[in-house]
């Protein structure tokens, strides 16, 4: 069998899997949304300040929270089933529509936050463990003790303080300067100003374990047999290091990113609420407050498809960095 | 390119010069080459042979400057004049896979698994000299072919664990002959493979050896190899040469006490020495106060002589289960999930009492399974199983239990098969206390004798034996529960062939005074026709050949029991 039929099968097999795990992600999250008190009438009738028990209850039926939990429950699975996430009752808005909004923007400060926790912590496992338990290796385990254990929205706030606020560096919040350049380099600049801070709050924590996840495997990647084979064949410590010792030590790396996605994307939120970054975080939390089910159960789906879709993608990753690892 | 002080091709090609080196490694530590001292000439093979922690690895690293960190290094590595010891680091690396290649003993793990075999081998190419890419290839092709790959086109582009065992040893022979280096250093480059493989290399290393005009230093551990194919052997002891010696006449002229006891310990077939006849030579090193090693060669007398002349009862021919044996096995099959092939093949064998069956195959041949079947430890077992005349292959919970009391296994790996956490005296006695048998201490301190091992043994952990040591704990827990029935699975392969005369001793002598029935597993040949009264060879799942101790290796009837015997002759 072909790798590329492999992977297909592999792609086939996770969307299978998915269907049913959605199915049980949706149901699950409903019932947990029905144990918190209040529901969005209430809200928006606190919201305008005035609001009569019958204008609250006519708000009601009309978003069908009169009826019993149970056919709400099959009203929204039939709303899936016709491939829509239904209307978010503040806004009138189609879920999807608000939710695909937000979804780049998630995206992308995830995506940021990888590469930076991948890099940083690449280069600094890396230098740790070639350096291991000299003075640059002791220092920098300190440093990425301190990164794991700090929460991540302090460090946010820290940032915040340090660079916004006295340093006037980077912006504490948003993801464009309004009415900024809208193309080319000044654009890029612009964004680039504006993820920096967000980015690295989110990656931060992760850096911490891709660096002690990469100086372990390149301390145990060294010991193989095959490095060994490498210095005989006379190949340059450069090369041995690069080809030898780093590129084995790639496949655990993967295997923990992709294990690592869907703890990310609950992170995504704090640090979208601390640096009022338009993401799927920050409409989970106003749809929280604002007790919108159909916004929340659709970010749920939505973030469950992504997890899943990461996780696959890893899986056919991991395949290719290891070709003894079968995709199965 | 280094400078040739001597460009005349008399001097030796390298030269060992009192060459000191210790480790300060938590692992390890102390003196591994003790002031050591030889020649390689050129164009010859030199053995290096010795048993485990003798020092020939150290040496044999030593010269490509590979030792790990922590290490210390003396003497003189005069390479072709040059010495290597304190030489710059960018003109080690000129050498290394240039003039000196080197081989290793685990093709598997010598090999990076991420990459193709015909990019590994292109590495050295590319490294040492200006070739195109598409240049190497066909020189990568060329070198497959030279080694005896089959289908270089296509093999060119697989990864080292889609070649067979010996295939990814010749693509290692490949790397380290891509440059055509003077010389070739093969560290133990057999030990992890069959014994018809181990032939085919080594006579590819001689070969290659013989068209490139280069040295070869063989490391090895087996004397009838060395002896088979080198010029001159040093034999090393604690990280010094005791003695050099012409290979031709290494089993004959050696002189020093421990070659004398190393060439009495190691079995060759064509010996014929049995169980019955005669017991191996023990060699036993001792420190002397003044640090001096002496060693000591001794055969112990046979306790019982007498078991070959047992009746021989109705062989597998004999329709139904054989009540009087003490092991009768049926059409037993055993069939892995996703396999192509049964892993066993509907076997049937029948295991006489007091008897000892020896089973030979090469690996992958199902002995293994064959023997983890007849102890009930897998599943996918079809066929009749009989021990003592009752059903094994059906018993259930207590049932098998009780059977379990009757048939017991000692493991390959005295490392692994022992339980780190539990010392010695729990891992004897709880057999006996899950069995319910009184006067444990007792017991445990007895069989503790009987093996070899002091009584202050019971409180200490199995990390602190040595590996012999190890496998005799590995006997004595089989045998604490008075088993009538031992299945041995390649009992004595990880030990060193002093260790090895010794378990093979104790067992000759404890299955003629246990009254015990073995069924022998083994892939080497010699040890095979040492312990064994019948003998049965196993090839793909299936017997393909039966006989006696001495008419199977005389007139063997299937080709592939030939082809075994052609191997190690």
């Amino acid at each position: 069998m072909s790798r590329n039929r492999r992977i297909l099968l592999s792609l086939r097999r996770n969307l299978l899997q998915a269907i049913p795990t959605m199915f049980v992600i949706v149901t699950l999250g409903f019932f947990l949304m029905q144990l918190a008190p209040g529901d969005v009438a209430d809200y928006i009738a606190a919201e305008t300040g005035a609001a009569s028990e019958e204008g609250i209850h006519a708000l009601r039926v009309q978003f069908g929270l009169n009826l019993p939990v149970l056919e709400q429950l099959f009203a929204y699975y039939d709303n899936l089933a016709h491939f829509s996430l239904g209307i978010s009752p503040r806004y009138g808005a189609p879920v999807s529509d608000m939710i695909m909004a937000r979804v780049p923007g998630t995206l992308l400060l995830m995506g940021v936050a990888i590469a930076v926790a991948l890099l940083l912590g690449f280069a600094m496992g890396t230098t740790m463990a070639l350096l291991s338990r000299r003075l640059p290796d002791r220092l920098l385990s300190l440093l990425s003790l301190v990164f794991y254990s700090v929460p991540t929205f302090w460090i946010g706030l820290m940032l915040i303080v340090l660079f916004s606020v006295h340093l006037g560096l980077f912006p504490s919040g948003g993801a464009r300067t309004i009415g900024g350049p809208s193309e080319g380099w000044d654009w890029f600049v612009d964004r680039l100003r504006y993820i920096t801070l967000p980015a690295l709050t989110l990656g931060l924590n992760y850096v911490a374990i891709y660096a002690r996840l990469t100086r372990a495997a390149v301390i145990e990647a060294q010991r193989h047999d095959y490095v060994r084979t490498a210095i005989a064949k006379g190949l340059t410590p450069a090369r041995v290091i690069r080809r030898h010792v780093l590129r084995n030590a790639l496949t655990p790396i993967a295997a923990l990113t992709g294990a690592k996605v869907a703890g990310m994307l609950g992170g995504a939120i704090v640090v979208e609420t601390v640096f009022s970054w338009p993401g799927m975080g920050r409409l989970a939390y106003e749809a929280i407050l604002a007790r919108e089910y159909p916004v929340l159960l659709g970010i749920l789906l939505v973030s469950s498809a992504l997890v899943i879709v990461a996780n696959a993608l890893f899986d056919i990753l991991q395949s290719l960095l290891d070709p003894r690892v079968e995709v199965s | 390119m280094m400078h040739r002080l001597d460009p005349g091709m008399t001097s030796p090609l390298l030269q060992l010069r009192n060459l000191r080196v210790s480790y300060d490694a938590p692992l390890r530590n102390g003196v591994a080459v003790g002031g050591l001292d030889l020649e390689v000439e050129r164009g010859e093979t030199l053995a290096l042979v010795g048993e485990s922690g003798c020092g020939k690895s150290t040496t044999a690293l030593s010269v490509l400057g590979l030792l790990p960190a922590h290490t210390e290094i003396s003497g003189q590595i005069l390479f072709d004049g040059g010495d290597l010891v304190g030489m710059a680091p960018e003109r080690l690396r000129a050498l290394r896979g240039r003039q000196i290649g080197m081989i290793f003993q685990e093709p598997m793990t010598s090999l990076n698994p991420v990459y193709t075999i015909g990019r590994q081998i292109a590495e050295v190419l590319h490294e040492h000299t200006d070739i195109s890419a598409a240049a190497a290839r066909r020189r990568v092709l060329e070198l497959l072919e030279q080694v005896g790959i089959p289908d270089p086109a296509h093999r060119i582009d697989a990864y080292p664990h889609e070649l067979s065992g010996g295939q990814r040893q010749r693509a290692m022979i490949a790397m380290a002959i891509a440059l055509r280096p003077r010389l070739l250093i093969a560290d133990e480059p057999t030990t992890a493979l069959d014994s018809t493989t181990q032939m085919q290399i080594l006579e590819l290393i001689d070969g290659l050896r013989r068209e490139l005009g280069m040295s070869v230093l063989l490391i090895s551990h087996d004397l009838p190899l060395v002896r088979a194919w080198s010029d001159r052997v040093v034999v090393m002891h604690h990280g010094q040469k005791m003695e050099t010696l012409k290979s031709r006449d290494l089993f004959e002229a050696g002189r020093h006490p421990y070659t004398r006891g190393l060439i009495s310990a190691s079995i060759r077939l064509s010996d014929e020495r049995h169980y019955t006849t005669s017991r191996l030579a023990e060699v036993r090193a001792h420190r002397a106060a003044n640090d001096e090693f002496r060693f000591e060669l001794h055969t112990p007398p046979g306790r019982i002589a007498a078991t070959a002349s047992a009746p021989d009862l109705p062989g597998p021919d004999a329709a139904g289960p054989d009540a009087s044996a003490a092991l009768d096995v049926r059409d037993l099959t055993v069939r892995y999930p996703g396999a192509d092939r049964p892993a066993v093949d509907g076997v049937s064998f029948t295991l006489a009492r007091n008897q000892t069956l020896g089973l030979v195959g090469e690996s992958g041949s199902g002995k293994s399974s064959l023997s983890r079947a007849i102890m009930r430890l897998i599943p996918g077992v079809t066929g009749e199983i009989s021990l003592l005349g009752k059903d094994l292959a059906g018993a259930q919970g207590a049932g098998l239990r009780q059977a379990r009391r009757h048939i017991q296994m000692v493991f390959q790996d005295p490392y692994a098969s022992l339980n780190p956490r539990q010392t010695v005296g729990d891992i004897l006695g709880n057999p006996l206390k899950l069995h319910g048998i009184a006067e444990r201490g007792e017991r445990v301190r007895q069989m503790l004798d009987r093996v070899g091992l002091p009584a202050s043994s019971v409180d200490r952990y199995p990390h602190e034996f040595s590996g012999g040591q190890r496998q005799r704990i590995g006997i004595a827990r089989a045998l604490i529960l008075q088993p009538d029935v031992l299945i041995c699975d390649e009992p004595v392969s990880a030990l060193d062939v002093s260790i090895q005369a010794q378990i093979l001793n104790l067992l000759a002598d404890i299955r003629a005074e246990f009254g015990l029935s073995m069924l022998f597993i083994s892939h080497d040949l010699a040890v095979v026709q040492y312990v064994s009264d019948k003998v049965m060879v196993m090839q793909r799942g299936k017997i393909v050949d039966t006989g006696d101790h001495t008419t199977i290796w005389r007139s063997p009837r299937h080709p592939y029991t030939k082809a075994l015997i052609a191997a190690v002759n």
